[in-house]
């Protein structure tokens, strides 16, 4: 399906971007940081309740190019504190999009690897615990108090890079069969989507 | 047919970059008088835009919350201490952000944004996406006001109990007729960007111009020393 991306697709994107981020910076920002260990299952939490939106998107828009546009978007809005985590994004994008590339855009289980790969955005602001966790952890501790700074210090030892990338993996596919489930259920009955 | 942008002073570009260094400010870790001096900057930029109202209610808020912090926090302990320090710690950082956010959305019409980012000369496809989110944000608060009543009054209102007993129900709930709306929302939207030609490969014409003026090469420069400030102190 090799169509240009039309202007009305411009706009679903930017609408369901729109959602996406919302979503993402309520409960990465507001809900779940209150507890150290919510905040770290971000990736699971998050991918569970986006899958929906980002299958109904990809339904909705069914042109190449509208998941990266999606994941660049996502990059931006994540990259506040740093650059890493737009470049980590635009990764994502290119692989999720290749996942769904050509003919397989139709099937539900593509769409679901797809996500899996594209919430892996999600955990773009623990890059900074990666790479700068010094820095990361006198941020916390002026944002959130020494006492918050050393648990998080003591939940993130250097293997949590994996621990993330499982996490983020397994609420993409959670998300993603919780939103095919509600597609066909919701969606495809109300005639929105194919 | 043009007419002079007199609905409001500022450039739809200073402000972006308001907010862009609000963004970076506020993440980046600040001390005290970066603080200050970036929610003062934000609150000139709100009675700028003709935001008195706005303006005052943030720096009270702040001044109390920086008051609380100062004097308050120290001397309790356990749970009443994590929820003050929350409260006046956290939120206190959040405030420039969120006024600078309040200024971006409300007090530019997304018109005003389309016809700057024209002038910056960006293709369509960075323009739109951007300019819908933007406009989307506001719809979007509206739609979940109006869902999260009509949840209440059918038993299901967001609570931490509800939350907690039946997870995916009350998100299957939530979700599915915030997605429907989005989606119909979208729809019309669309229609109504066609109307006005956006399909069309040839340049558009604005309604209203907007014009970086004097006092918009000042934002934008003090944003720039602002940024500067906070990220390399």
């Amino acid at each position: 399906m090799k169509i240009k991306l039309t202007t009305k697709d411009l706009i679903s994107a930017g609408a369901f971007g729109a959602i996406y981020l919302v979503l993402l910076t309520v409960l990465s920002s507001m809900i779940l940081p209150i507890v150290p260990i919510l905040y770290l299952a971000t990736p699971l939490i998050a991918g569970i309740i986006l899958g929906s939106v980002y299958m109904l998107y990809a339904l909705k828009v069914p042109r190449t190019g509208s998941i990266f546009i999606l994941a660049v978007l996502v990059g931006l809005i994540t990259s506040m504190a740093t650059f890493y985590p737009l470049i980590a994004a635009i990764v994502w994008g290119v692989i999720a999009e290749l996942i769904v590339a050509g003919k397989r855009r139709n099937s539900a289980k593509a769409l679901i690897a797809s996500y899996c790969v594209f919430n892996l955005t999600s955990m773009g602001p623990f890059f900074a615990i990666l790479i700068a966790k010094d820095a990361f952890l006198s941020i916390c501790t002026t944002y959130y108090g020494a006492e918050y700074a050393a648990t998080l210090d003591s939940l993130t030892p250097n293997w949590i890079i994996v621990v993330f990338i499982a996490l983020a993996l397994l609420g993409g596919l959670l998300g993603g069969l919780f939103g095919k489930r509600i597609l066909s259920k919701h969606f495809v009955k109300a005639g929105i989507v194919a | 047919m043009t007419q002079k942008n007199s609905r409001t002073v500022l450039d739809p570009r200073s402000k972006l970059a308001v907010f862009v260094a609000a963004c970076f400010s506020t993440f980046s870790g600040m001390t005290y008088i970066q603080e200050i001096a970036l929610l003062l900057f934000c609150g000139i930029t709100m009675l700028i835009c003709k935001k008195w109202q706005w303006a005052l209610n943030v720096s009270i808020t702040f001044a109390v919350m920086f008051l609380c912090d100062l004097f308050v926090v120290g001397r309790l302990s356990g749970p009443p201490q994590y929820v003050a320090l929350l409260l006046c710690h956290v939120l206190r950082f959040l405030l420039p952000l969120f006024g600078a956010f309040y200024i971006v959305t409300k007090t530019s019409t997304v018109g005003q944004y389309i016809s700057a980012f024209m002038a910056m000369h960006l293709p369509n496809v960075v323009i739109i996406p951007i300019a819908v989110m933007f406009r989307f944000v506001p719809t979007l608060t509206e739609e979940w006001q109006v869902i999260t009543q009509a949840m209440r009054l059918r038993g299901m209102a967001l609570s931490i109990k509800n939350v907690l007993r039946r997870p995916l129900y009350m998100l299957e709930n939530m979700l599915v007729p915030f997605l429907l709306q989005s989606s119909a929302i979208v729809d019309e939207m669309s229609a109504a960007v066609m109307a006005r030609g956006f399909d069309k490969d040839h340049p558009r014409s604005s309604f209203l111009e907007v014009k970086m003026k004097a006092l918009d090469w000042i934002f934008v420069a003090v944003s720039v020393i602002v940024l500067v400030w906070n990220l390399l102190w």
